[in-house]
């Protein structure tokens, strides 16, 4: 496959071996983990909450266009970048798993003045 | 880039499906066997799109791929089992318990990832090399 990150930085004149190994390791630590915690929480969100993934589902369905009844192998060809950027809600629903669920939890500390009868939510869940 | 990074993971996406589909086993249960199946669906897709090779660790085909997801699964819990373990100075100097298999682990990474970036350079030098002139001079020129 041509354009693979590791090529693009020989095009870059960049060839010392110990860089180049540092810097693809650190992609696959900061890919791989992540996006694999956050799917699995994922799916336990649309198990525990039946009428989103009802609803995703549906958008899926009216996307891609697919008759009832179709093959994986027919939906599969049609799940393009394009009909990607037109499922709002199945985008909404994974930035709302990665609010619930952080794969990379930072805590900044911040001080802000509130007014007094402000109610503070503090999310008690900490996960790597 | 950012393209051939979208067909990759979606094709992973139906790779992993399939698997999912056609899993009958009842030895493992569907649930447990989730999450593992996205790690390695997910290293699957992040090492095509930087390095350009297909580990195939989810079908187990490709032998090198998956001595190399072994040792970087290895290698993240030895590194993890330092932050409860204050004495893991003293292990890796004497090379024993996890810091020996840290060791043994990031050898076996090492040695995966230098063939694929000595493979990559070399491709690169042979397409320069086999450049017409004319391509050669008008680099130069430009």
């Amino acid at each position: 496959m041509k354009g693979d990150l590791l090529s693009k930085f020989i095009e870059l004149k960049e060839t010392d071996p110990k860089y180049l190994r540092d810097i693809s390791l650190s992609f696959i630590l900061a890919g791989k983990d992540t996006t694999a915690i956050t799917l699995s929480w994922f799916l336990y969100e649309l198990c525990k909450n039946s009428d989103v993934q009802e609803k995703i589902a549906k958008e899926i369905r009216e996307t891609t266009n697919v008759a009832a009844g179709s093959t994986v192998d027919e939906l599969a060809a049609r799940i393009t970048e394009e009909n990607l950027e037109k499922m709002q809600y199945l985008y909404a629903s994974l930035n709302e798993t990665l609010r619930l669920h952080p794969a990379v939890p930072v805590v900044i500390k911040l001080h802000y003045f509130v007014n007094i009868n402000t109610r503070i939510i503090v999310s008690d869940e900490f996960f790597i | 880039m950012l393209c051939s990074a979208t067909v990759v993971y979606t094709k992973q996406s139906y790779k992993t499906f399939l698997l999912l589909h056609n899993h009958k086993s009842r030895s493992h249960p569907l649930l447990a066997y989730w999450q593992e199946l996205f790690m390695e669906a997910t290293l699957d897709s992040v090492c095509k799109v930087i390095f350009g090779v297909d580990l195939n660790t989810m079908r187990g085909t490709y032998n090198e791929g998956t001595e190399f997801s072994n040792a970087f699964d290895e290698a993240s819990v030895a590194v993890m089992y330092r932050y409860f373990n204050f004495l893991w100075r003293i292990m890796r100097f004497f090379n024993i318990g996890s810091e020996a298999v840290l060791r043994k682990s990031l050898r076996v990474m090492d040695e995966f990832v230098y063939k694929v970036i000595r493979n990559k350079i070399e491709q690169a030098q042979n397409l320069q090399d086999n450049l017409p002139v004319s391509t050669k001079t008008k680099i130069l020129k430009l």
